[in-house]
């Protein structure tokens, strides 16, 4: 009696779960640890729509600007809705595979391809444009990235042969460079992620070297952290770096399909993600952008998506 | 297909006749559950009915049906030569507004056409601007048809559908008629905007004809047609095989409005061979004429000649010159040139009755020059000779190219035991250049054409759903050629980080090949993934694996540097490519660095095998000199092969083709796999009948020539080709009832059957399209039945790409595509045309829901008929069609698209449902609650009753005991009675007595299925033979069993 009573309080539970897994979805399996708030994006030409987008960044009001390899620039609210797009000069050899928004709300592009950086308002209109193709002083093979220090100077990486970060004050004079390739502790080798930490330091992801690196604003290498691997504190090909007013690094690493945060010692505070399609999974993410309110923003390249995670 | 107007229809209706079995079954269910209480039985036969509509259903293939709002425009934009540019840029303005000025849920696509149909824009939703159109790709023709076959294939799914095409209308390759009609089937409506234009300032050179055949030492007429648009005079300069013919007056005044104005040239042929006529026309006033391509025209006469020979050697080379003089010594014309001195293409093979390819590589050719060498012996009769050298054969990269069809040996090795092999890596990746992964695609699939089964090949990209670096094609031998193509087809390219950790993996599984003789890598990158380590280098450097690297780039943007280095360390080559499409002849060339394997470099004496007396006639077996070596192939079976050379290879013994040869169709092929150079075939160049052997081999290949008496006129007239031929004997008599049939060659090499019919006594006429620039070749074979026959080559030229003869727009054919589509004409005007006006067919969509109905219908009212029928207990009951209800009414609803309120609503319904059913048992669950409540509370003063009742009989026991012992002690003993035997048949036994009564209703208690007569009151008196309840039916049949059972044991006792 009592095993055919459980038999029938089993079966009943079975349906009940039945019908909640048509509700929830049966074809949606949970992803490790977050789940997005929020995603925009999606494959296409249209607006708010991507292919394959490469770089992300925050303007101090919260919006958000894609870059894709259709070369056109998307500026989206910070809630992922569309507000407005424009088309690079040129896109031929190649599209640009970084962004970045200074506190006064310009958007630098680093046009990879064509060896220099764009700057534009926050509508797109072009504002000026500086580099020249080379390995001399100032000259840029292919650039990945900018940042902004707290006087305003600029720090431009590249890679492709000259793998360094050159460093050039507030009205645009070149002020040195750094890295740079070979075996050395503090040699490079494709930086594609900078950002400029209050304390006075810049962060650097040498990505094939798969580290994080910390340099001074005179280009010492201050420390680093990271290794080849897949496991708690080993990085795989990190590619986007993100500063979170708490002081965490946010780390996506294009080779792991996942993001990881750090303290500024280099210790492993978690991590998310996982290759796949679902919500929370990605597929070669090229960049991460802490927004306001613990947003994280990551883009999920292969996805075509931008995920929108809350971190407290 | 049935579709019915609600939502919902069947593919396979028939089924639905199964619903009619619900009541048959249901008749045969009402029987067997008539044990059942009414209202359940009820319930189970309609559950029942359900089950079995649901099922027919479902085999008939249910499908939703949907129909949809918005609208799915797709723009298709003609961009071949024949429109004017400010047309071209004036249509693509059109789109980028209409595209943007939209508003709403509206889809957009773009697909652009010339000889090709391309996607410039994937369907997407509307009001954005378009910044950029794709750039024509082979704009010389145009194929509307293509174009609106990839739109109706890029339509996304639930809109309506619209295509607005906009072109001239003039079409030189495949028919937009041909599609109009799938259009119309589905639904699909074309809006048309002609692209109008005139040019009021133009020349054409219309044709020039030239005989097709003449004998040689003959004067033959140029006829040629020109054409203006106004009154004008202009220059003719024309062009007799590259020397331009002195004209007495080379001005012409043309009359204006189109009309023809001939011109007459008589030319003297005093050679034999082919001759080519190219004239031009220049107009004095520049402004007479807008369109420069179309002042042009060409044409050729065939001359029958004494069979010519063409050896043709390898860039540089010289090695050849003793071969060219011992045929002349023999009395053979010999002509001898290099692949970079000779445009080889068809018509100029024609030339020659035989050719000698002497130590050519593969890629010295295009794929149309590879393709013109195999028809000029397949289809116009020549003779091929293929020498050897250590860049011919395999060896030179002829693996899988069309000659290898025609020769008599394979040029690639499957039987050899003891056969070194090649391995080669291909590193992908994906680049920034417009298609470079499709380009990536088409040189891997180069590469595996090209290289030996036997070789192993791989191809490793980066794929970040793979986990990286990855073998998309593992390394393996490419036995299965096509299976490996097919896997490259699917393969994923991603942006490869660096260098490094793909060439490591690389170079670790091709250390991994312990057969391998040669190991090879290509790395095909714009070169911006981090550079590979000196380590790396240092490793492949070691390992003596060769790396080539090519650098495919825009303009100067390709990073060169890493990739020459890559290469110069590990001493390969550079490449670096601004046009793709000559990245497949690369890989070739690259292929045959694999391919070293094939030439066997060991002196031997070549052994004479069979006899051929054509060839090997005054050549003793014993003279033939040694040889340094050859190029490893293997005969086919249907070729003769002279010479061999015999070798044991893993102990057995094997003939190597020396010299073989094959007629094949209609001309013959012959490989001489080793060679005359001096490593090689020293000691031959030096025999003294060397130019004996060489001349008959070149004679016994020479082709025949055709029949002279025919007159053959060809002539060009819009797009297409006619071919009439006068065929009189030597009495000058009509020859009727002749077969004319043979191939046509078109400029692209294209092989087309032509057929010629009789129109007339002696006269036979076809015709064929002509949509190229070129030359058209035809090589027809004529036969009367009675064995006489022979061979006639014609063909004519077209000088310039259709896309210039027409001057104007093609519009009855646009408004008939419109007129068949219930399309409009529009104005191209954004403001008024209304692209997205809702009036169209409906858009519907169909999708299968069968799997659905069994999974979220059928399973769960299949449980609900059983639980009816199972379940006693009614609150549970209760719990199951809730559960039933909810699973059904809330995939109804997820399937609809409904939202929270659907949902609330759907749980409202379960709920009333579930407590309908068990309200009836709430009163007796709640009278057993109570009666529990005070069973525990009674259960104290009913433990100490039972308690003393237990003592007593205890005592009472005790009492019995003592007086049976006292009983015993006085009475003599007797036998005991032996104890009763446990029946162990009767499990189930009740006993005689009737059950006791349980101390409370339980059943009632629990809302159980009641029967009609309750276990304890027996069978029904009243009640007939197989009535009463169900419990009395059991319980007599078990009884029966038991007593039967009984019996059987007692009859076996």
């Amino acid at each position: 009696m009592e095993s055919c009573a459980r038999r029938r309080m089993s079966a009943a539970s079975a349906a009940v779960r039945l019908a909640l897994l048509v509700v929830g979805g049966c074809d949606r399996p949970e992803a490790d640890g977050l789940l997005p708030v929020l995603t925009f994006g999606g494959q296409g030409l249209g607006p708010g729509q991507f292919v394959y987008p490469r770089a992300i960044a925050l303007a101090p009001d919260g919006c958000v600007f894609v870059v894709d390899k259709t070369a056109r620039i998307q500026r989206f609210s910070g809630d992922g809705e569309f507000e407005t797009s424009w088309q690079m000069p040129e896109w031929e050899a190649g599209k640009p595979t970084g962004l970045f928004v200074d506190r006064r709300g310009r958007v630098l592009v680093a046009d990879t391809h064509y060896h220099r950086v764009m700057i534009y308002d926050r509508d797109g209109h072009e504002l000026g444009r500086f580099g020249t193709r080379g390995t001399g002083p100032g000259q840029f093979e292919l650039t990945t990235d900018v940042a902004e220090d707290d006087a305003g100077g600029l720090y431009v990486s590249e890679y492709g042969g000259n793998d360094r970060i050159s460093r050039f004050s507030a009205d645009g004079v070149y002020m040195g460079s750094f890295g740079g390739p070979g075996s050395g502790p503090a040699a490079l080798q494709r930086p594609q992620g900078l950002v400029w930490d209050p304390q006075g330091w810049l962060w650097v992801t040498d990505a094939t070297h798969h580290r994080v690196c910390r340099f001074s604003p005179d280009g010492r290498l201050l420390g680093s952290f990271g290794e080849m691997g897949a496991g708690p504190g080993q990085l795989k090909y990190p590619y986007g770096l993100a500063l979170r007013p708490d002081g965490t690094l946010l780390v996506s690493e294009f080779g792991n399909n996942r993001v990881q945060r750090f303290d500024r010692s280099g210790a492993s505070l978690g991590i998310w993600g996982g290759t796949g399609r679902e919500p929370g999974r990605f597929l070669g993410p090229w960049g991460v952008a802490a927004g306001p309110g613990g947003r994280v923003y990551v883009l999920d390249s292969g996805n075509n998506r931008v995920q929108v995670f809350e971190i407290r | 297909m049935v579709a019915l107007t609600s939502p919902i229809s069947f593919d396979r209706p028939e089924w639905l006749l199964l619903a009619l079995l619900a009541p048959v079954l249901a008749a045969i269910s009402r029987r067997a559950l008539g044990g059942l209480e009414p209202s359940r039985r009820r319930a189970t036969l309609a559950l029942r009915t359900a089950v079995i509509v649901v099922l027919a259903a479902a085999l008939a293939r249910v499908e939703c049906v949907r129909r949809h709002d918005g609208v799915a425009v797709m723009f298709v934009l003609d961009r071949s030569r024949s429109i004017p540019d400010e047309r071209r840029k004036a249509a693509e303005d059109y789109i980028r507004a209409v595209v943007r000025d939209a508003r709403g849920d509206d889809r957009v696509g773009v697909i652009a056409f010339d000889t090709a149909a391309q996607v410039d824009l994937m369907p997407s939703r509307v009001g954005f601007e378009i910044t950029g159109f794709g750039m024509p790709e082979a704009p010389d023709r145009t194929d509307i048809g293509a174009g609106l076959r990839m739109a109706m294939a890029a339509f996304p799914e639930g809109f309506a559908r619209r295509i607005v095409l906009l072109s001239d209308g003039n079409e030189n390759l495949g028919r937009l008629t041909d599609e109009l009609d799938a259009a119309a089937a589905n639904g699909i409506v074309v809006d048309v905007v002609p692209l109008r234009y005139r040019y009021d300032n133009e020349i054409v050179f219309d044709r020039l004809v030239a005989p097709a055949q003449a004998d040689r030492q003959t004067r033959v007429p140029l006829r040629m047609v020109l054409r203006s648009r106004r009154p004008t005079r202009a220059r003719l300069t024309v062009y007799h095989n590259g020397t331009e013919i002195p004209l007495a007056d080379p001005f012409v005044d043309l009359s204006g409005d189109m009309k023809p104005d001939p011109v007459t040239l008589p030319v003297e042929l005093t050679e034999g061979g082919v001759h080519r006529f190219d004239a031009r026309i220049a107009p004095v006033d520049q402004a007479a004429d807008a369109i420069a391509d179309n002042n042009r025209a060409t044409a050729f006469t065939f001359v029958e000649d004494r069979g010519r020979v063409l050896i043709l050697s390898a860039a540089g080379s010289t090695d050849d010159r003793v071969l060219a003089e011992a045929l002349r010594r023999e009395r053979v014309d010999v002509d001898l040139t290099t692949v970079d001195r000779f445009a080889l293409d068809l018509l100029q093979l024609q030339e020659y009755g035989a050719v000698i390819l002497a130590n050519v590589p593969a890629d010295a050719f295009t794929a149309e020059q590879h393709r013109a060498l195999a028809s000029y012996v397949r289809d116009f009769g020549g003779g091929l000779i293929m020498t050897g050298g250590n860049e011919a054969f395999g060896a030179g990269g002829w693996i899988g190219m069309p000659i290898e069809e025609v020769s008599p040996v394979r040029f690639e090795i499957r039987h050899k035991k003891q056969m070194p092999r090649g391995a080669l890596a291909i590193v992908m990746h994906s680049c920034e250049i417009p298609r470079g992964n499709y380009w990536g695609e088409e040189v891997a699939i180069a590469s595996v054409r090209a290289i030996s089964s036997l070789d192993y090949l791989g191809v490793i990209a980066y794929s970040f759903s793979k986990g990286g670096a990855n073998w998309e094609v593992p390394l393996a031998p490419a036995t299965d050629k096509q299976a490996v193509i097919r896997r490259i087809r699917g393969m994923e390219i991603g942006d490869m980080p660096d260098f490094a950790t793909t060439m490591s993996i690389a170079v670790r599984d091709l250390m991994a090949l312990p057969d391998a003789a040669q190991r090879h890598m290509i790395i095909i990158s714009d070169g911006d993934p981090a550079p590979p380590s000196e380590a790396t280098l240092d490793e492949m450097v070691a390992n003596r694996i060769t790396c080539s690297t090519v650098g495919i780039g825009y303009g100067s943007h390709v990073l060169e540097e890493p990739l020459r280095r890559i290469a110069r360390r590990t001493g390969g080559r550079f490449y670096p490519v601004k046009n793709p499409s000559r990245l497949p002849q690369i890989f070739v060339k690259e292929a045959r660095v694999v391919k070293r394997a094939l030439i066997s470099e060991r002196p031997f004496q070549p052994r004479m095998s069979v006899g051929f007396p054509e060839i090997t006639a005054g050549i003793s077996p014993g003279e033939l000199p040694t040889l340094g070596g050859l190029v490893l192939t293997e005969r086919k079976d249907e070729a003769l092969v002279p010479i061999v050379r015999e070798s044991l290879d893993a102990g057995e013994r094997m003939s190597d083709p020396v010299l073989a040869c094959r007629n094949f169709e209609m001309g013959k092929m012959a490989v001489f796999t080793s060679g005359w150079w001096p490593r090689w075939g020293g000691a031959w160049a030096g025999w003294d009948k060397f130019g004996k052997l060489w001349a008959q081999l070149v004679r016994w290949a020479m082709r025949q020539e055709g029949s002279g008496d025919f007159d053959v006129i060809t002539r060009l007239e819009g797009s297409r080709g006619h071919i009439v031929i006068e065929a009189l004997n030597k009495e000058a008599g009509y020859l009727n009832f002749l077969q004319i049939r043979g191939k046509l060659m078109t400029p692209s090499m294209e092989r087309l059957p032509l057929e010629l019919h009789q129109t007339g006594p002696g006269r036979y006429e076809g015709s064929f399209d002509v949509t190229e620039q070129g030359n058209y070749l035809a090589n027809l074979q004529y036969s009367d039945g009675r064995g006489e026959s022979g061979l006639i080559r014609t063909g004519l030229s077209m000088a310039y790409s259709p896309e210039f003869r027409d001057l104007g727009a093609n519009e009855p054919l646009l408004r008939e595509a419109a007129a068949r589509t219930g399309g409009r004409v529009l104005a191209m005007d954004p403001a008024t045309d209304d692209v997205f006006n809702r009036n169209l067919p409906p858009s519907v969509s169909r999708r299968p829901a069968w799997r659905w109905l069994v999974q979220w219908v059928l399973l769960p009212l299949f449980v609900l008929d059983v639980a009816v029928r199972r379940l006693a207990a009614l609150p549970a009951l209760s719990l199951y069609v809730e559960a039933t209800v909810l699973v059904i009414g809330w995939a109804g609803v997820h399937a609809a698209g409904g939202g929270f309120w659907g949902y609330l609503g759907v749980l409202v319904l379960a709920e009333t449902i579930g407590w309908t059913v068990r309200r009836a048992s709430i009163g007796p669950t709640l009278a057993y609650l109570t009666a529990g409540v005070a069973g525990v509370a009674g259960a104290g003063r009913r433990s100490a009753a039972a308690l003393s009742r237990l003592k007593g009989v205890r005592e009472r026991v005790r009492e019995d005991m003592e007086t049976q012992r006292q009983g015993t002690e006085s009475a003599p003993a007797e036998p005991a009675t032996p104890a009763p035997m446990v029946d162990r048949t009767r499990r189930f036994d009740l006993g005689e007595a009737p059950a006791g009564e349980p101390s409370g209703d339980l059943t009632d208690a629990l809302g159980g299925a009641r029967a009609e007569t309750s276990l304890d009151r027996g069978p029904d008196k009243d009640a007939g033979p197989g009535e009463g309840s169900l419990a009395d039916r059991l319980r007599r049949a078990k009884r029966r069993a038991q007593d039967e059972m009984r019996d059987r044991g007692e009859g076996k006792g």
